[in-house]
């Protein structure tokens, strides 16, 4: 069958009635899950798993990838709206985001994301359909040393790029490294930091860390500001249908922001999170008014959303080609293909060509439907921010309370949630960045196992880590990161 | 002068925030001593980091010119009356989790949202009873219908059932 063909027969399949349906119907629910604060697609992809089963392969993977990419799409609405991303993966659209809506122009904001997001979702599946054998052949390259320092150079990065003191950034992201830590070493099955609690043994859970340290602290920032609502000049004034035509205006910042992303996605364990952060933060190393950045300008708010969304089809590429999970949620999404009876890699492309087409114009529709869904729908959502705070609040703490006892109905997971929250409170009072907390203890696992696997290789020489061609790459760009700033600050005084 | 001072006690209160944190980090090495060498290596070079990390901070603040603050810290002062709502917050979401473990997780929504909004002074009852119905039905969608997750039914209706 030529490629042609395949490509007709996946339209086919993709315009059969209960697959539209399904696009059209997934694409609205994870928009709202995203939307909600700390429940994303990590969360999302497991529940609807079970509903999946009795579906043909090709809607399966559909389904479970739309609701992926539009939970993605969904979490940039909060971001921008309440501060509180609804996934990690829009940690950096807060940045320029939220200080836009606060102006009153929530609807721009969204606009600017939908746009970015469509266009750097596309992007994306061009990689994920034309590039994928290449960029997966790169990313074969790497070894633990290289995951490492991948990974190490992520932290110094989100340190790097958070507002205030870059030693109060590391320090919270090694905390973050350390809360990771809590529970039984993988290696060993050693308990650590556990204090002899059950709990603790099992580790501090994710979902209400997360939902802790960035939607209830939000809330208490929020609750001292008293009556009013969020956006400060109390409405919106910017139309959505200016936010869609900003984009076009910044073609470089999009399409560096959308290969960064689909780089970063390929290469797997890094995704979305550290994908957004660091095409921000190149952004404002590029830019020729960096200072403005923070303040609510379209690129802070371009090149986060266009990376996160090519990331997406990024992660996809060593999931499907190589079965490696480019990271949390691609991991769940390759359960999902291996449970439907396919195997990835050689046999997928070949054997399963039909499912891998469907499933790759499935996505390309659904970019569509999200944007279409995500602009027209975001008009109404977008006036959450109009909404008093005092009705907010106690809406918010609902949805975070009810979200931290849905994972595990574990009364303690609730608590955690709540003292993250307080502790994120703190955290942003005394200016220690609540981000670089969060994507620490997501590299952490991986940046310990791959140190491990590092030097067992190298027979616990710490050298392997320089003298490794992309790895030393690595660490020379993370002294860069540290050192360069206040080198270059002093070059330029001096002059 | 006074403004000499505020900085001064900014500048104090990094200190002792960092002396805590090196403190805690200090007595996580001593208990990070007794794992297997696998298991310690990571946790005690994270820890020897924010030993080190958080020295260098004191010496910034002590020793040289006190680091400028972000915008968004300098505003950061709190009055009584803010200390007293983010209490108020905190002890809401304890009520929250209460009222959903008595009163089931719709009731419970139903009840929390219209209380609490009111407590934080909102009182306006038509727009409160209508928010509050709106998004206990938003929320029974999304969690019960949507996710179909089990939530409590509440202590009270299965005393009632029993």
């Amino acid at each position: 069958m030529s490629a042609v063909d395949t490509w007709i027969n996946a339209a086919n399949t993709v315009f059969q009635l209960h697959n539209l349906i399904f696009i059209f119907g997934i694409s609205i629910i994870g928009l709202i899950i995203g939307f909600l604060p700390g429940i994303g697609p990590l969360t999302a992809l497991p529940l609807f798993m079970p509903i999946t089963f009795g579906m043909k392969p090709a809607t399966a993977l559909i389904v479970l990838a739309v609701l992926y990419m539009s939970c993605v799409y969904g979490g940039s609405i909060s971001a921008i709206l309440l501060n509180t991303p609804g996934t990690a993966s829009s940690a950096a659209t807060c940045l320029d985001g939220y200080p836009m809506a606060r102006q009153g122009k929530g609807g721009v904001a969204i606009g600017i994301s939908m746009m970015s997001s469509f266009i750097g979702g596309f992007i994306g599946l061009a990689g994920l359909i034309f590039l994928s054998p290449v960029i997966a052949d790169f990313a074969l390259k790497f070894q633990p040393a290289e995951y490492f320092m991948l990974a190490v150079l992520g932290l110094v990065l989100i340190s790097a790029s958070a507002s205030g003191s870059m030693i109060k950034a590391l320090i919270a992201a090694a905390f973050g490294v350390l809360t990771s830590s809590v529970g039984l070493d993988l290696m060993t099955g050693q308990p650590r930091f556990a204090f002899g609690s059950l709990y603790l043994k099992g580790g501090i859970p994710f979902i209400p860390l997360i939902i802790g340290i960035f939607a209830f602290s939000e809330i208490l920032f929020l609750v001292r500001r008293g009556e009013g609502t969020i956006a400060e000049k109390g409405g919106l004034s910017g139309r959505i249908i200016d936010g869609l035509k900003e984009p076009w205006k910044h073609p470089k910042t999009l399409i560096r922001a959308s290969l960064i992303g689909l780089g970063i996605g390929v290469i797997p364990g890094e995704g979305a999170a550290v994908a957004n952060f660091t095409a921000y933060l190149i952004e404002v190393k590029s830019s020729k008014r960096p200072k403005d950045f923070g303040t609510g300008i379209p690129a802070g708010i371009i090149a986060p959303e266009a990376s996160n969304n090519s990331c997406v089809a990024g992660t996809l590429i060593p999931t499907l080609t190589l079965g490696i999970p480019g990271g949390g949620v691609a991991a769940i999404f390759l359960g999902g293909v291996m449970l439907h009876g396919l195997n990835p890699g050689f046999e997928l492309f070949t054997r399963h060509k039909d499912v891998l087409y469907t499933l790759f114009f499935g996505l390309v529709l659904a970019n569509f439907v999200l944007f279409i869904c995500g602009a027209s729908l975001s008009r109404y959502i977008a006036r959450v921010t109009i909404i008093p705070i005092t009705i907010l609040i106690p809406a918010v703490i609902s949805l975070g309370i009810s979200a931290s006892y849905l994972m595990r109905y574990n009364v303690i997971d609730v608590i955690v949630a709540i003292t993250a929250g307080v502790l994120g409170y703190f955290m942003r009072k005394y200016g220690y960045s609540t981000i670089a907390f969060i994507v620490a203890i997501l590299l952490s696992p991986i940046a310990e196992r791959s140190f491990f696997q590092a030097l067992l290789i190298a027979d616990g020489s710490y050298l392997t880590f320089a003298l490794r061609p992309i790895s030393g790459t690595l660490l020379l760009l993370t002294i860069l990161v540290i050192v360069g700033p206040p080198l270059f600050r002093k070059m330029r005084k001096r002059k | 002068m006074k403004k000499r001072l505020h900085r001064l006690s900014e500048a104090y209160s990094d200190v002792a925030i960092n002396l805590a944190l090196l403190m805690v980090s200090i007595f996580l090495l001593v208990i990070a001593g007794g794992y297997p060498e696998m298991a310690r290596t990571f946790p005690r070079l994270i820890l020897l980091l924010i030993v080190g990390l958080t020295a260098l901070d004191i010496f910034t603040k002590l020793w040289m010119k006190s680091e400028a603050r972000s915008p968004q810290e300098k505003r950061e002062g709190t009055d009584r009356k803010q200390k007293v709502r983010v209490i108020i917050t905190v002890a809401l979401m304890f009520a929250f989790l209460f009222c959903m473990l008595v009163l089931g997780f719709t009731v419970g929504v139903l009840v929390f949202l219209f209380i609490s909004a009111w407590l934080l002074g909102y009182r306006n009852i038509k727009v409160l009873l209508i928010s509050s119905i709106l998004f206990t039905g938003f929320m029974y969608v999304v969690f019960i219908v949507i996710m179909d997750s089990i939530l409590p039914v509440g202590m009270i209706f299965e005393m009632l059932r029993e």
